[in-house]
């Protein structure tokens, strides 16, 4: 598989892009070079204030690095925000962990669903369209009218989906999307996320601190600690035979909560 | 030490909760599992009295002897924070923003006149201690926003249990923490169970974590009780069908990552309705996939040995 999104020796902090600072700084992420293969699903994991989410907002250019390169498609991420900003965010979507505060509470359904169109392609969707896109994620037609308030925590992130999948983007990253979830619901949206992924031929990139959820879903694990690359290889591998404490911690908590029989 | 009996919560024309019987035995851990909507915080807040004004609630709950329902406001405020502890999901909302830790723990001890008033110093840092908080002096001091979620629940754990309650009621207290945070509050709360005593009712819709705490478990779905009983024979051989739709549902960790890797996991059909909007019968109809015509009717209790209840017309066999 060829890599559709790499970084290389990535920092960053959220204070220090006016400041001079030394590799031995206290950095947020520090000299991070992972790879996201072109058609997988990889899993981000660590605990709160590792990193994570920092990583996929850096991959997708809502930050932007204090150092380092991100690649994306074979070109520098500053070149395409440069020169094809609107290309580079159809490319790459994201959804977040709580779709309640993602979705704005005064507007419709319909006009949340239709703004990455407006915003990327410059058009107005017409009502088959963003219907297309809700039976796309198992909804009817019926929400278009509804308000955010009015609808299920797990239809709301059915619609965040549909609203990053309505742009046909290369990569889908996903930021603890189902943490705020019942188990139940849970199941549902990672099955349609695995889904979307094979219908779409989508890249996948799942930020979680629930290891059980990335031993389903993700080929393989990034684990992070303190902003650093900690272990990354084959979700089998990392799950069975962890090589570092830190990620045999979280393997063991993670058992330590699941059933057993 | 606590028990439940003929339980009935309604608001308006919908009936939320009801409940035959259940109970916990002094120091024993209890957890209420099941979905959003399945009336287990609704449950757990009748016992302390802090349910919406307009719900009624009917039937009986004793606790340690005392009648609890209907109580008046100012006996059962002297009840909250002595007798019974609380601690919810949100730690950070459960805090005073403007007050030090130490002082807001130090409140707890104050308002129901536990220790003189020379010792509430000392015993703030000893509760501190106890829920193994490093450097308790130090710690004190901070405010809520300086501290990390872990440690934030932690300190709601020492205001919970400062007055040496008997029964301590934890709603989803480790939802919002990471996997190794949450293993090592569920281990404080174990350990303190046992050495104080103190009977916990723990409300969480992770079945693996009321695994993890709780030698018995309630399943509730729609407000009525599904299946009660030892938490490890109910999750190895479920006998009612929402109770082993919920243990299927969970991840887990498989065997054989590779082979399970990608494939869909199993899920509940549809999602739970809307209040007012269940069927007659069992609560679990129109999602259960072993209906049968007879579940239009009240299901049948059905005791088995080792205190496990089931109410279900059609249930597991048992192999």
């Amino acid at each position: 598989m060829t890599d559709l999104s790499s970084t290389d020796g990535l920092f960053f902090d959220y204070g220090s892009h006016t400041r001079r600072r030394g590799v031995d700084d206290d950095w947020t992420l520090r000299d991070i070079a992972v790879t996201i293969p072109a058609g997988s699903t990889v899993g981000v994991v660590g605990e709160s204030g590792s990193g994570k989410s920092t990583l996929v907002r850096l991959m997708c250019g809502l930050l932007m690095p204090s150092r380092g390169e991100i690649t994306f498609a074979g070109r520098s991420v500053n070149d395409w925000l440069s020169e094809d900003r609107l290309d580079f965010h159809r490319r790459n979507q994201i959804v977040f962990q709580s779709p309640a505060s993602s979705l704005d509470p005064r507007l419709r359904i319909r006009t949340s669903l239709s703004e990455p169109t407006k915003a990327l392609e410059r058009r107005r969707p017409d009502t088959a369209e963003l219907t297309g896109w809700l039976a796309d994620v198992g909804l009817s037609g019926d929400v278009l009218s509804r308000y955010p308030h009015q609808l299920s925590g797990g239809q709301l992130q059915r619609i965040a989906v549909a609203r990053a999948l309505s742009v046909r983007p290369d990569v889908l990253y996903a930021d603890e999307p189902t943490s705020a979830l019942d188990v139940s619901v849970q199941a549902q949206v990672l099955n349609l996320l695995m889904g979307l992924k094979s219908r779409h031929g989508l890249t996948m990139v799942l930020v979680t601190h629930d290891l059980a959820v990335v031993a389903r879903v993700c080929e393989e694990v990034i684990v992070l600690k303190d902003g650093q690359v900690v272990e990354v290889g084959p979700t089998a591998d990392i799950m069975t035979d962890p090589k570092t404490d830190y990620t045999r911690t979280l393997v063991q908590a993670s058992r330590a909560t699941s059933l057993s029989f | 030490m606590l028990d439940i009996d003929d339980l009935s919560i309604s608001i308006g024309p919908h009936e939320i909760v009801s409940i035959e019987h259940l109970s916990i035995p002094a120091g024993r851990r209890l957890g209420l599992v099941g979905e959003s909507g399945s009336g287990k915080t609704m449950t757990a807040m009748s016992i302390i009295g802090l349910l919406p004004r307009e719900a009624v609630v009917t039937g009986s709950i004793t606790f340690d002897g005392v009648p609890m329902v209907n109580r008046p406001e100012r006996e059962l405020s002297k009840i909250r924070g002595s007798e019974i502890g609380t601690i919810f999901q949100d730690p950070l909302r459960a805090l005073n923003p403007t007050m030090r830790v130490g002082k807001q723990v130090a409140e707890a001890l104050r308002l129901h006149n536990t220790v003189p008033k020379q010792q509430v110093r000392s015993r703030t840092i000893e509760l501190l201690d106890q829920v193994q908080l490093p450097e308790p002096e130090v710690l004190a001091r901070r405010y809520p926003h300086q501290l990390s979620g872990g440690q934030r629940q932690r300190v709601l754990i020492a205001m919970a249990i400062a007055c040496d309650p008997k029964l301590l009621i934890a709603d989803e207290p480790t939802t919002a923490l990471d996997v190794t945070v949450q293993k090592e509050i569920l281990e404080l709360l174990g350990r303190l169970s046992d050495e104080l005593g103190m009977a916990v009712m723990f409300v969480s819709h992770d079945l693996g974590v009321i695994q993890a705490i709780s030698d018995h478990v309630a399943v509730l779905y729609g407000g009525r009780l599904a299946e009660t009983g030892p938490t490890d024979q109910i999750v190895r051989s479920p006998r009612h069908r929402y109770t082993e739709a919920l243990i299927d549902v969970n991840p887990g960790h498989p065997e054989d990552i590779t082979a399970s890797l990608g494939k869909a996991l199993t899920t509940i059909k549809g999602s739970v309705p809307p209040l007012g909007a269940f069927l007659p019968g069992c609560r679990f109809r129109g999602r259960c996939p072993h209906e049968t015509e007879r579940c239009v009717q009240e299901p049948p209790i059905t005791e088995m040995d080792g205190g496990h209840v089931f109410k279900c017309w059609n249930p597991v066999e048992v192999p």
